[in-house]
């Protein structure tokens, strides 16, 4: 059998052709509706981001100016609790420091005639924290760049080395020095050896004056 | 490394590369399965309306490579409506009609506005063309011969009527090889204007004898090589196409129909006509006792496969049947010797073919033993359409519950597969 079949028809085709013209027209208007419409919203949605992305960019602009008011606030409010920091530190140093001429006074009432030192130090030798003074400063630098605060650890006991003629003397030397209250201890450290000393033996002796 | 399809799966690679063969599958398919046009019968008492969609396991050509059998189905029927007209209304369709089809359709599951309408006899005339080669002459000059010699041989008015045809297989002897149509422009116009006013685009106004042939075709009537005919038992005529393939060779109308039998009974009777209408359908014709007249050895095998158990045949023996019988006889006669007539011309005109047989449609196919009348009569198989629209292998199913016969839907049927590529 043919894959054709058999049809008439009998509407004029006039009328034939008026109805495909308008399905036609009808089609075309549809699509370009749609297509409007799709166009249309596209844009309109477009629009929006872009009035969107405008106050957004405001915004950010506002807040960046904010921004950049609070660093600075935030910059001198750092400089200024490092500055009070370091000035609290420094009162504190010089809090702790001693009257080292007071002090040699008061050694040289204690010490009696049998008794001399070889060396006076404190512990520790150096104020902790403080480090090399010239170690801050780079190499070829004349002033440093910043200026960094020096934390300086007071001593906390004097060493004082020495001989002593006899031990009586010695014994002395360190009950004068806790009679004077300056030290809340005062001890040996070690053991007092005689040595000789010119034609005679003398005692030498490391005291540890804690205050 | 060879690429592996995975089982039950695609491999990956060649997933994108297949994309296009599913989308173009995808797309044949829902155009396959697309609902035809509304199919609308306008007859003198109903007018009806069908839509057909082809059923999702339809194959997509009937039997393979070659065999481009036209309409393959199944198809499913998306609805199907009948409105009774008034037995005194005039045959146009006035006012209200519009309005009532409109309002009568959205309430149905058809899909779409378009529609194919059909015009019968007497509101179409069928004439034998003689027509030059298209190819030869051209399909314009032969366009215009054909308008021609349709107005020379049409009862119309000359310029009063549209006109059309179709070109027929050349038969022996013949030199017929086209038959045209033509219809009353005023009728043609009113039907138009109908339409639009409610709601609905008519694509085509077309001949009910093509209607019934594509019917035919989609239910395969009749073997490829077997003239067969199809009786369209309208209210005002009957209508006999001959068909060879899927062609209509001849087209004829008969002065006799359900309005006349029905008048005939009630005469008869002395009954009313909605009495004797029943009684048409209740009761019908008697079988005469005597054998078949003439038969071939096909529609013999034919009826042997397709015969009706003796314990469930319904034989109307009774009284009511026999007159209605006598009645009739004379109408029966004359229509069985009309279609007698036209199946000797065409086995004539093509006598290499068989014989395939006569299917029964519209209206007066309700008449009870009518076919089993016919066939005897006729000595040829002879059944209404609905024979072919039960069972799961019928071409033609229903969607949901909903039944109805398929032989006064016929004309309907063929219109909605009018627009749908075959």
């Amino acid at each position: 059998m043919s894959a054709t079949t058999v049809a008439v028809n009998l509407v004029p085709k006039v009328l034939r052709m008026q109805e495909a013209r308008r399905r036609r027209t009808a089609r075309w208007t549809l699509t370009a509706l749609i297509a409007a419409l799709l166009a249309g919203g596209t844009t309109l949605v477009t629009l929006d981001r872009q009035a969107s992305a405008a106050e957004l960019r405001a915004q950010q602009r506002s807040l960046q100016v904010s921004l950049t008011a609070v660093r600075g606030r935030l910059s001198d409010a750092t400089e200024t609790c490092r500055r009070l920091k370091s000035e609290i530190q420094r009162a504190d140093a010089l809090r702790s420091k001693r009257c080292w001429s007071g002090m040699l006074a008061l050694l040289s009432r204690a010490m009696p005639a049998e008794t001399w030192l070889t060396s006076i130090s404190t512990e520790p030798p150096l104020p902790s924290g403080a480090g090399p003074v010239r170690a801050l400063l780079p190499s070829g630098a004349t002033q440093p760049t910043t200026a960094q605060p020096i934390t300086l650890s007071a001593p906390t006991s004097l060493i004082l080395r020495g001989y002593a003629l006899d031990h009586d003397a010695l014994y002395a030397f360190i009950s004068a020095l806790k009679q004077s209250r300056v030290f809340s201890k005062v001890e040996l450290v070690g053991k007092a050896g005689a040595e000789p000393m010119l034609k005679t033996t003398a005692v030498r002796f490391e005291l540890s004056c804690t205050w | 490394m060879s690429r592996r399809a995975r089982p039950g799966g695609l491999a990956s690679g060649s997933a994108p590369r297949l994309w296009p063969k599913y989308m173009l599958s995808l797309i044949r398919s829902t155009r396959r399965t697309a609902p035809t046009v509304l199919g609308l019968d306008l007859g003198q008492a109903a007018i009806r309306a069908v839509q057909l969609r082809r059923a999702p396991d339809s194959p997509s050509s009937a039997g393979g490579a070659g065999d481009t059998q036209p309409f393959a189905g199944p198809w499913m029927v998306i609805d199907a409506v009948q409105w009774d007209r008034r037995p005194d209304e005039p045959a146009e369709l006035k006012t209200g009609w519009s309005e009532r089809l409109r309002r009568g359709l959205r309430q149905r599951a058809f899909r779409g506005r378009r529609v194919a309408v059909g015009f019968s006899s007497p509101d179409v005339e069928i004439h034998a063309l003689e027509l030059p080669d298209d190819a030869a002459a051209g399909q314009a000059p032969v366009v215009a011969a054909a308008r021609i010699e349709i107005e020379r041989l049409m009862s119309f008015e000359d310029g009063s009527a549209e006109t059309d045809f179709w070109r027929i297989p050349r038969g022996r002897g013949t030199r017929t090889d086209a038959l045209g149509v033509a219809a009353p422009r005023a009728r043609v116009l009113e039907i138009w204007d109908l339409c639009r006013r409610a709601g609905l685009d008519c694509r085509r106004i077309d001949a009910s004898a093509c209607a019934v042939a594509r019917l035919g075709t989609m239910l395969r009537f009749a073997g490829p090589r077997d003239i067969w005919g199809a009786l369209d038992l309208g209210y005002r005529a009957a209508r006999l196409a001959l068909c060879v393939d899927d062609v209509p060779v001849l087209a004829r109308a008969f002065d006799t129909g359900g309005a006349k039998w029905t008048a005939r009974i009630a005469e008869g009777l002395q009954v009313s006509p909605a009495s004797a209408e029943l009684h048409k359908r209740d009761h019908g014709l008697a079988l005469a006792g005597r054998g078949l007249r003439r038969r071939n050895r096909a529609a013999a095998a034919d009826d042997e496969v397709h015969a009706v158990p003796a314990a469930t045949a319904h034989v109307p023996n009774d009284e009511l049947a026999g007159m209605i019988t006598s009645i009739l006889r004379s109408e029966l006669d004359q229509l069985a010797a009309e279609i007698e007539r036209s199946y000797a011309y065409v086995q004539q005109c093509f006598p290499e073919r068989g014989i395939g047989g006569l299917m029964l449609v519209g209206g007066g196919a309700l008449t009870r033993n009518l076919e089993h009348h016919l066939s005897q009569r006729l000595g040829i198989s002879v059944r209404a359409a609905d024979g072919w629209s039960a069972g799961e292998r019928s071409a033609l199913r229903w969607s949901g519950t909903q039944r109805q016969p398929i032989s006064t839907l016929g004309v309907a049927i063929g219109l909605a597969l009018s627009e749908y590529p075959a």
